[in-house]
């Protein structure tokens, strides 16, 4: 069942399209994922789902109601970690939690609780009472994603939460959004670090220049580029004798040399590893590394706009 | 939510040291400085310019020789003139002349006139005309003032003659030299009486009436009676007079009020800037109750403002800050106008996305509105074309609303200067919606400035 759903939507800035008629479905209890480089319009969609902006064209249904006309339908059930550290940083984490828990209409005891439950969550409760500027980066993101989840939302949008923070800190959002989805939380998720949509998302849909390019589970994605495999192949040798030979066998859809390497992309690897070392015995050449590299969203993207992600 | 905006907001700023420095130690420091560096500006100024004061004869010029001549012939007082011939009385009665003395002689002079014009005036009048602010003082003879004055000068009886003067306490400089002028006329009419009375009786013991006679007269070459001649020196309405440490204390106070206006002007666009005003919208806060929450926030410092001075300037400098009630509405009032400037600053700023405007009101802006409001020197002091100016800045009206009061008035003398501070806390609060609606009718991300945020 459809939590949120997402038809036409449009928004112009001047002559800059920054959304261009997207369209999605969210499922209640899943992970979706926004994927795509900066100014994509990841965020301005974000935006509009959240009630700060006003598309130009378009329908933004939330539980089959109109959120464009109703704004107050959403807000009090949507959490939402915007991609800044939406904080007050003279305050403590406590007097933070406390200021976000009201805007969201908690009182006494329940905001007592649930601020307890949820510095839990986010892992910060021995620092709570001190002065958010004294936090480290990560610790920020971290009470950052914690305002949002004080009202129990059952929307939850995270906007790029984990830039700029340390692997542990890293590591630590990733697992709280996880264990958030487990206990049945909805959540979209937009980021341009691939690794972590496919950690997190059960849906992905990639945008670029305001419009979506792809959509779909990780595996459809895939399927996009044909299930291509990469075979990475490390001697001790120049592998250039060899090269010709590889390029002739069935599965081979082309090779190029790195180094010492021969890089192989082939349609169905299966046996294809053997035939490679095969030829690399009777060239007399030593194998140092084989690594074989499954098709991801970094190489759909590239598939299909011809620019990494991260450009 | 307001509440909680409030609270959140009162503890960010008190929690911040510049925040307390500007609004709350520096005034103090500066009220003590200048209360007592320029005491002694309260009671003279030879930069003054002229003022006029009203005089009011209730006695009729000329008469007051007749009715000395019906005293000093009644059989009472013929008996106590120890041997005086009445008629050389009257005809000195009439050579010494008081009235013209007074009104020529000392009000007539050219000097006197450089700072000081007088008036003829009924009471009536001259009352009115000092609640208007027109007059610096009003002197008032009473109906025996010449006839007893003769008594007092020629003859060793005395009769108690009360002369009144009142002065504006908004006027405390040319108030105060009008005063001192007159006080100074009867001073000397009185040191002559008292000489004119010790040669009487040491003659009386010698016999040389006819010396005493002659000495008397040129005695009178001079002029001038106390201690039976009592000037009632008072402000106007019986009102106390401002001195230095309560002007002061006031005119500092309502000068940092308006940095506490300038201070909220950078509570919007921090909420901007730290991406919290989006927040707060996306949790459903209407953006007209942010802005209600600035207005609370600036409100509740200039109030906090506001007590912290008076709490000083009464148990360290004795000032006394009038009646409370009174006192009450009017820190109301001011604190409004205050919290509606400083939110329509906080708007502007807000729209502008940067502290170039708040840089330029604290720093250029409310050091003129200080001077032109009186923060430094009285109003009275600054040339016409400047004084004319007072009546526009907010704390000038604050200063002289709060003056109002520490002087004895009550609200119903400073009406017009609290719907000015009415007013300007409508005008400026309908400005601050105006220009947020401007910029929010779109939210941030509408503005193209903002669009990289978000993209």
């Amino acid at each position: 069942m459809a939590i949120l759903e997402v038809k036409g939507l449009e928004k112009q800035y001047g002559q800059v399209k920054a959304v261009n008629g997207i369209g999605f479905s969210v499922e209640k209890g899943e992970v979706f994922g926004l994927l795509g480089p900066n100014g994509a319009g990841k965020s301005t969609t974000i935006s509009m789902i959240s009630t700060l902006l006003k598309p130009d064209q378009g329908e933004i249904l939330f539980d089959g109601q109109d959120v464009i006309k109703n704004p107050k339908h959403i807000q009090k059930r949507l959490g939402i970690v915007p991609q800044e550290i939406a904080l007050y940083p003279t305050l403590s984490g406590l007097e933070n939690l406390k200021f976000w828990g009201q805007a969201y209409g908690l009182r006494g005891s329940k905001l007592q609780e649930r601020i307890q439950v949820v510095s839990e969550v986010i892992g910060i409760g021995d620092r709570l009472k001190d002065k958010v500027e004294t936090y480290s980066g990560g610790m920020k993101r971290r009470l950052n994603i914690g305002a949002a989840l004080l009202h129990e939302p059952e929307l939850l949008i995270m906007d790029e939460p984990t830039v700029g923070i340390d692997p542990q800190s890293r590591n630590h959002i990733l697992d709280t959004v996880k264990q958030l989805n487990e206990a049945g939380m909805t959540i979209i998720y937009t980021s341009h670090y691939m690794e972590e949509v496919e950690y997190l998302c059960d849906t992905i849909q990639i945008m670029d220049e305001g419009k979506v390019i792809a959509a779909g589970t990780q595996d459809q994605l895939v399927d996009i580029i044909g299930g291509k495999r990469t075979i990475s192949v490390h001697f001790d040798g120049n592998p250039a004798p060899i090269q010709q030979t590889v390029a002739g066998l069935a599965a081979v859809e082309s090779t190029r040399l790195e180094d010492q390497g021969l890089i192989v992309e082939s349609v169905n690897g299966k046996g294809l590893i053997k035939e490679i070392l095969d030829l690399a015995l009777q060239a007399d050449l030593n194998v140092e590394n084989v690594e074989v590299t499954k098709p991801n969203l970094e190489a759909v993207f590239l598939h299909l706009t011809g620019k990494a992600l991260r450009d | 939510m307001l509440l909680h905006i409030l609270s959140r907001d009162l503890k960010i700023l008190l929690s911040e040291r510049r925040t307390l420095l500007v609004i709350i130690a520096m005034p103090i420091v500066l009220t003590t400085i200048l209360s007592f560096a320029l005491s002694s500006s309260f009671s003279d100024d030879p930069a003054i310019e002229q003022f006029e004061i009203g005089v009011v004869q209730k006695y009729t010029p000329g008469q007051g020789v007749v009715d000395f001549e019906n005293q000093i012939t009644s059989n009472l007082l013929a008996g106590m003139l120890n041997g005086g011939d009445p008629a050389t009385l009257v005809k000195q009665a009439q050579d010494l002349n008081v009235h013209k003395l007074f009104m020529e002689d000392l009000l007539g002079n050219e000097d006197i006139k450089d700072i000081m014009v007088s008036t003829v005036m009924t009471q009536e009048d001259a009352l009115q005309r000092l609640d208007n602010g027109d007059l610096a003082a009003v002197v008032i003879l009473p109906e025996n003032f010449e006839s007893s004055a003769y008594i007092n000068l020629l003859t060793t009886l005395q009769s108690p003659v009360e002369i009144e003067i009142l002065r504006n306490p908004d006027m405390n400089i040319s108030s105060g030299i009008a005063s001192q002028i007159i006080e100074s006329f009867f001073s000397q009419m009185t040191d002559q009486a008292i000489g004119k009375n010790v040669l009487i009786q040491s003659g009386i013991q010698v016999g040389d009436t006819e010396g005493i006679s002659k000495a008397i007269t040129a005695l009178f070459d001079n002029v001038s009676g106390k201690e039976s001649i009592a000037i009632d020196l008072q402000s106007a309405n019986e009102r106390p007079v401002i001195d230095s440490r309560t002007y002061y204390s006031i005119s500092m106070m309502t000068l940092f009020l308006l940095f506490s206006a300038g201070r909220g002007s950078y509570l919007l666009l921090t909420e901007k800037r730290n991406y919290t005003w989006h927040r707060m919208l996306v949790a459903g806060v209407n953006r007209y109750a942010i802005l209600a929450g600035k207005f609370a926030v600036v409100f509740g410092l200039a109030v906090l403002q506001i007590l912290a001075l008076i709490l000083y300037s009464s148990l360290v400098l004795g000032v006394q800050w009038g009646d409370p009630v009174s006192l009450g509405v009017v820190t109301l009032f001011t604190a409004l106008a205050i919290a509606a400037l400083g939110t329509f600053f906080a708007a502007l700023t807000f729209l502008s996305e940067n502290t170039r405007i708040a840089n330029l009101m604290e720093s250029v802006v409310f050091q003129v509105l200080g001077l032109l409001g009186g923060a430094y020197i009285p109003v009275s002091v600054l040339p016409k074309a400047l004084q004319a100016l007072s009546s526009f800045p907010l704390n000038g009206v604050a200063l002289k609303a709060y003056l109002n009061i520490a002087t004895g008035n009550g609200l119903g003398d400073i009406g017009n200067y609290l719907l000015i501070l009415l007013g300007n806390a409508l005008v400026f609060g309908v400005l601050a919606i105006m220009v947020l609606n401007r910029e929010g009718g779109k939210t941030h991300v509408d503005n193209p400035k903002a669009q990289t945020a978000v993209s």
